[in-house]
């Protein structure tokens, strides 16, 4: 998963980046609202934090610059403005969200789980493939019954694999959404992962296929 | 009591009525007066005359033909005593009642009158009488002359004027009564509209401070309406102004504070003592900066001229107090390997106003310079007299600032892209603030070549001692 953040504030873009890279999603931020905008039109996003009090364009600007353009990427609205009418304000631009500052780290990640369990899993909380059963909210796997340790990084190109389960994934979609602008995975970094993935999953039933130089597929052993 | 227009007005407006009341009272009760005397006068010349014609000569001698019903009729009333007497020209009394001896020798044949005190027969009262005196020729043409007296008590004349003075009095108190009343309406309603201006204001709400309807105002209290409806645009004002303060504040304590809540959430979910030092190194990064922005915020709570907190004037040394920040923030010119030095003319000068708010200007000032200029850059400060005017600058080698920008950077929360994370905004509007204290003017300079930026302050009245 890879979102954009763009909040002005160095010190909490920092904060938020390393909360959010600790729990396996890629983060890239953007310091004023012309850099969100460019970052928005190069890259493909899972979910952009938007703070309205962005410098250059307004963080509501951005949100509807991107709603008229008819996008469809899950918003959540982080800002110092607590009164309810910027919050229906905020909401009625195309927000998903809105955390009001300070928020708990905790309530934000949840709110993330929650926008992208609808957006990408239509609101399951597991999803069952095999005997591998992926709990959404914790990013934990088991395999019949057994605990089964990933990194994130690994769990995080597993969740990929199995959001799209049984449909080709490309590998370049695959190592994008994985990449933040600091540290991008190369090729070889994601032949890894996967290599590791299989050695993990052997028991579990499903098998990741290769299709050589496009893509991987995840799907159950027959 | 609060004083009281309409009291004022009708007490002034009693006491002239009554004045006027009493004199108009006493004019018209003396002319009645007259003429009912006049009035009562005429009827004892007929009593006289009525005497006069009982007068008869029988054998020889005269004689006064006055049995008592005759009397009774010379009596105009029977509330009053009456009294006659008859003389001769010799002063000898022929007839009637003893009543004192007129002066013979003044006497016509017009009456005279005068007021007599009387005893009473009895002797226990005396008696008010009116007299009307005459010398009537005998009716034999013989030459000889009667005195005759005639006189009444003054009941009668008295109740009659008692009449006529209340016959006065009354209308004109009701009158003045019916004109004060009139006053005191007219006033109610000449004041009705700063009334319904009163209501009008006592049933707003707190936060309501639009102006006055000034449009019903009479023409005697439209300057006051007036004055308060500048003085409500002022407090209109600086409420936006503080408003706007504080949804600024707000904003800019709320962020760090989210960054140091995510922190302190990731603390909780370290793992390993290297990872946990870490994070706890950002909390106290966040922290720094958030202790500075407080700091910030209450230097210009202090200085602010609506704030509640007094500035306490003293007179204090300048060179002191430069020095003091100087030292302060040498070490922070040291890590940035930047020159660092003073110029000045090594006297002190004595500045009256408030010491740490100064403090807090050189050092903002000092701090900005050091903080925007990049490493091995070359920062000057300098303190100098010159036209009986103190001025303090600060020459740096930084990235300079826009024009259009030298005026906005003094507003609060301002800061120009680009101006790195630890900065507040404020620190150039603390400047502004004290320097205002002190009646100084903070202006700012292109450095020289095109280089750096110079702010100067300039403080009226530096006194060299
Ligand atoms: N000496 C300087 N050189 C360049 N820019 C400056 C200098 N002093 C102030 N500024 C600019 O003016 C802005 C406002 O300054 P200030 O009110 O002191 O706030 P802060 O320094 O906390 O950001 C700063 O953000 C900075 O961009």
């Amino acid at each position: 998963m890879r979102f954009l953040l763009a909040e002005d504030d160095d010190y909490l873009a920092r904060a938020l980046a390393q909360g959010l890279g600790s729990r396996g999603y890629a983060v890239d931020a953007a310091r004023s609202g012309k850099e969100a905008i460019q970052a928005l039109s190069d890259s493909e996003y899972d979910l952009l934090i938007l703070d309205l009090g962005l410098p250059e364009v307004d963080g509501s600007q951005i949100l509807r610059l991107l709603r008229e353009r008819g996008s469809t990427l899950p918003v959540i609205i982080i800002t110092a403005r607590d009164a309810v009418q910027d919050r229906i304000a905020g909401l009625d631009l195309g927000a998903n969200d809105y955390l009001t500052k300070p928020f708990d780290f905790g309530e934000l990640e949840a709110r993330i789980r929650a926008i992208l369990r609808k957006n990408v899993w239509g609101n399951r909380m597991e999803i069952h493939c095999g005997l591998l059963r992926f709990v959404l909210n914790t990013k934990e796997v088991f395999v019949g019954g057994e605990v089964c340790e990933f990194t994130p990084r690994e769990s995080a190109v597993l969740e990929m694999l199995l959001s799209r389960a049984g449909r080709l994934v490309p590998k370049k979609a695959l190592v994008e959404h994985l990449a933040s602008w600091e540290e991008a995975p190369s090729d070889n970094a994601m032949e890894i992962v996967i290599h590791r993935l299989r050695r993990k999953l052997c028991t579990a039933g499903v098998e990741i296929s290769t299709v050589r130089g496009f893509g991987y597929l995840l799907r159950e052993s027959q | 009591m609060r004083k009281s227009i309409r009291r004022k007005l009708l007490l002034w407006l009693s006491a002239g009525l009554g004045v006027i009341w009493i004199i108009s009272a006493l004019i018209g009760y003396f002319l009645a007066l007259k003429f009912s005397d006049d009035s009562f006068d005429r009827e004892l010349i007929n009593s006289s005359d009525s005497v006069a014609a009982r007068i008869k000569f029988k054998e020889g001698r005269l004689v006064v033909d006055l049995p008592p019903a005759a009397q009774a009729i010379l009596r105009h009333n029977n509330r009053d005593m009456f009294f006659y007497q008859v003389l001769n020209a010799d002063g000898e009394r022929l007839s009637g009642d003893k009543l004192p001896l007129p002066d013979i020798a003044g006497l016509s044949d017009v009456p005279s009158f005068r007021l007599i005190r009387l005893p009473s027969a009895r002797g226990d009262k005396v008696h008010e009488v009116r007299l009307a005196e005459l010398k009537v020729l005998s009716p034999e043409n013989d030459g000889k002359a009667f005195i005759i007296q005639v006189g009444e008590t003054l009941a009668a004349r008295k109740q009659l004027s008692y009449k006529i003075l209340a016959s006065i009095m009354l209308p004109q108190f009701v009158t003045a009564l019916l004109g004060a009343y009139a006053v005191w309406i007219g006033i109610s309603r000449g004041l009705a509209p700063l009334r319904t201006m009163q209501e009008a204001i006592s049933a707003r709400s707190a936060s309501d401070l639009s102006d006055v309807d000034d449009s019903i105002s009479p023409e005697e209290t439209y300057p006051l309406v007036q004055s308060i409806n500048e003085l409500l645009a002022r407090l209109r004002a600086y409420i936006e102004a503080q408003k706007r303060f504080i949804a600024n504040a707000s904003h800019q304590l709320r962020t760090p504070l989210a960054g140091l809540k995510t922190y302190s959430s990731l603390g909780l979910g370290a793992e390993s003592a290297v990872e946990m030092k870490e994070v706890i190194g950002q909390i106290d990064f966040g922290l720094e900066r958030l202790t500075r922005l407080v700091n910030q915020l209450l230097s210009l709570a202090r200085v602010d001229p609506y704030g509640a907190t007094a500035l306490k004037p003293e007179v204090f040394d300048v060179a002191d107090v430069l020095s003091e920040v100087l030292t302060e923030q040498a070490a922070l010119a040291a890590a940035k390997s930047i020159d660092f030095g003073l110029e000045d003319e090594c006297v002190s000068y004595s500045i009256l106003g408030d010491r740490i708010g100064l403090q807090q200007l050189f050092s903002n000032l000092v701090d900005n310079a050091l903080q925007y200029t990049p490493a091995y850059g070359r920062v000057t400060v300098s303190l100098k007299t010159f036209d009986d005017r103190l001025f303090f600058a600060v020459r740096d080698t930084g990235p300079g600032i826009p024009d259009i920008e030298k005026e906005k950077i003094f507003e609060r929360f301002y800061r120009l892209s680009g101006a790195g994370t630890s900065g507040s905004g404020l620190g150039l509007s603390i400047v502004k603030e004290v320097a205002s204290t002190f009646q100084a003017q903070v202006s700012i300079e292109t450095g020289e070549n095109g280089i750096g930026t110079v702010f100067t302050v300039s403080f009226p009245a530096g006194r060299r001692d």
